[in-house]
């Protein structure tokens, strides 16, 4: 985190001020959106869950005691956001992302490689995914992985292994 | 079952190339990686795969994303307040009530014993129970039988109604006939007739039963006396 005051900042965004609460927002808003946008795989999805990770974020800000950092306990806002609205979507079908590929190109990401890992994450367990992306996309040590989602460093690694193996084994199946 | 060298090598071969393995270890997995090919195939593929995650690049999310999120904020702000009148109210009106009943209740308390209370005179006069022991239990004094209406009253009260004949009516085949005033009146009288008697009946009920029960208190005292 840069030179910012963080404590006196959360402490006026507990108050309920909303400048407080804007330079929050601000500072994280990428790091969120990434996590929401890998997790989707959808830009519209990643807005709605990026807004819903802020929107709990801030009502539930009193209760943030600051035993973690402030963004390991908003990757795990947005982890639970995300897992909680795959959860009540089921999982974006392989159809829907090679579709995207097909006919409607992103604009940043003009890369088949790029669009190639994003269709193999949508085929992976929502677990794998998270664990895949926070540590490859947002780079966090396992110790952090643990933390934000509440687990032990060991079932980190079991899990990190796994999801690694099956996304090599669809990425091979992919370049057939 | 041990695993063989290949095998260990492919598991921490993902280890390898994030750097998270001892001096030691690396140096192991370069030697045998120079000497298997099929490992180095693996471990080409698993290269390919670390370098795609790397190519993922970083998105910048609009910033549209913060007013909403204000708005939001703003709305559930105004949601609260809007409710705010409406609780306190609700906690007023309870509160009300609650010091309605407490009131009542204490009224009711305070109030004289009701009118149909035994008088103070009439409970010095009854006799004092039995003392109450495990082989003599106070029995419950029994009600006598109710007399049945006589049989001849009811044949008479019943001969007077005359039979009524079957007319179907418009309204359906089970339609009850309309009847005329007269005879409303006439079945009036018989009904109430009929309540006079069962009123005699139970009044000469209860006066059986307050003889027992007489009879019983009499039979206690002489037993208390004793």
């Amino acid at each position: 985190m840069n030179d910012l005051n963080w404590e006196e900042i959360i402490e006026r965004a507990k108050d309920g001020e909303e400048e407080a609460m804007e330079q929050i927002f601000m500072n994280f808003k990428d790091m969120v959106y990434n996590v929401c946008y890998r997790m989707s795989g959808r830009r519209e999805d990643a807005e709605d869950w990026t807004q819903e990770t802020f929107l709990r974020a801030f009502s539930a800000l009193k209760g943030f005691r600051g035993d973690s950092s402030l963004a390991t306990w908003l990757y795990r806002i947005a982890v639970n956001v995300c897992l909680s609205n795959l959860r009540k979507k089921r999982t974006v079908s392989f159809d829907e992302v090679e579709y995207k590929m097909g006919n409607e190109k992103d604009e940043d990401e003009d890369d088949d490689l790029v669009e190639q890992v994003q269709a193999v994450l949508a085929q992976l367990p929502p677990l794998y995914r998270t664990v895949l992306i926070l540590r490859h996309f947002e780079e966090l040590s396992y110790e952090e992985i643990a933390s934000v989602m509440k687990t032990s460093v060991g079932s980190v690694k079991i899990a990190l292994h796994r999801a690694r193996k099956k996304f090599k084994e669809k990425m091979e199946e992919l370049n057939k | 079952m041990r695993k063989t060298d290949c095998e260990r090598i492919e598991d921490i071969l993902p280890l390898y190339l994030e750097g998270s393995l001892s001096e030691e270890e690396a140096e192991e997995v370069e030697k045998h990686l120079a000497s298997c090919k099929r490992c180095l195939s693996s471990y080409e593929e698993w290269r390919r795969c670390f370098s795609a995650l790397q190519s993922v690049p970083r998105l910048q999310a609009p910033t549209n994303i913060w007013f909403k999120v204000k708005q939001e904020l703003h709305q559930r702000r105004e949601r609260r307040i809007a409710w705010f009148p409406a609780f306190a109210s609700l906690i007023g009106v309870s509160l009300i009530l609650v010091f309605l009943f407490l009131n009542l209740y204490a009224q009711r308390k305070s109030a004289p014993p009701p009118a149909f209370a035994p008088s103070p005179a009439y409970q010095a006069n009854l006799p004092s129970p039995p003392p109450v022991t495990a082989k003599a239990a106070p029995t419950v004094p029994r009600i006598a039988k109710p007399i049945p209406i006589p049989r001849a009253k009811r044949a008479v009260i019943l001969a007077k109604r005359p039979p009524q004949p079957y007319t179907p009516t418009s309204r359906g085949v089970h339609a009850k006939p309309k009847l005329e005033e007269a005879k409303v009146e006439e079945i009036i009288a018989e009904r109430l007739e009929m309540a006079l008697l069962s009123a005699q009946q139970a009044e000469s009920n209860l006066e059986r039963a307050f003889q027992v029960l007489r009879g019983k208190n009499l039979n206690m005292k002489g037993g208390n006396s004793l």
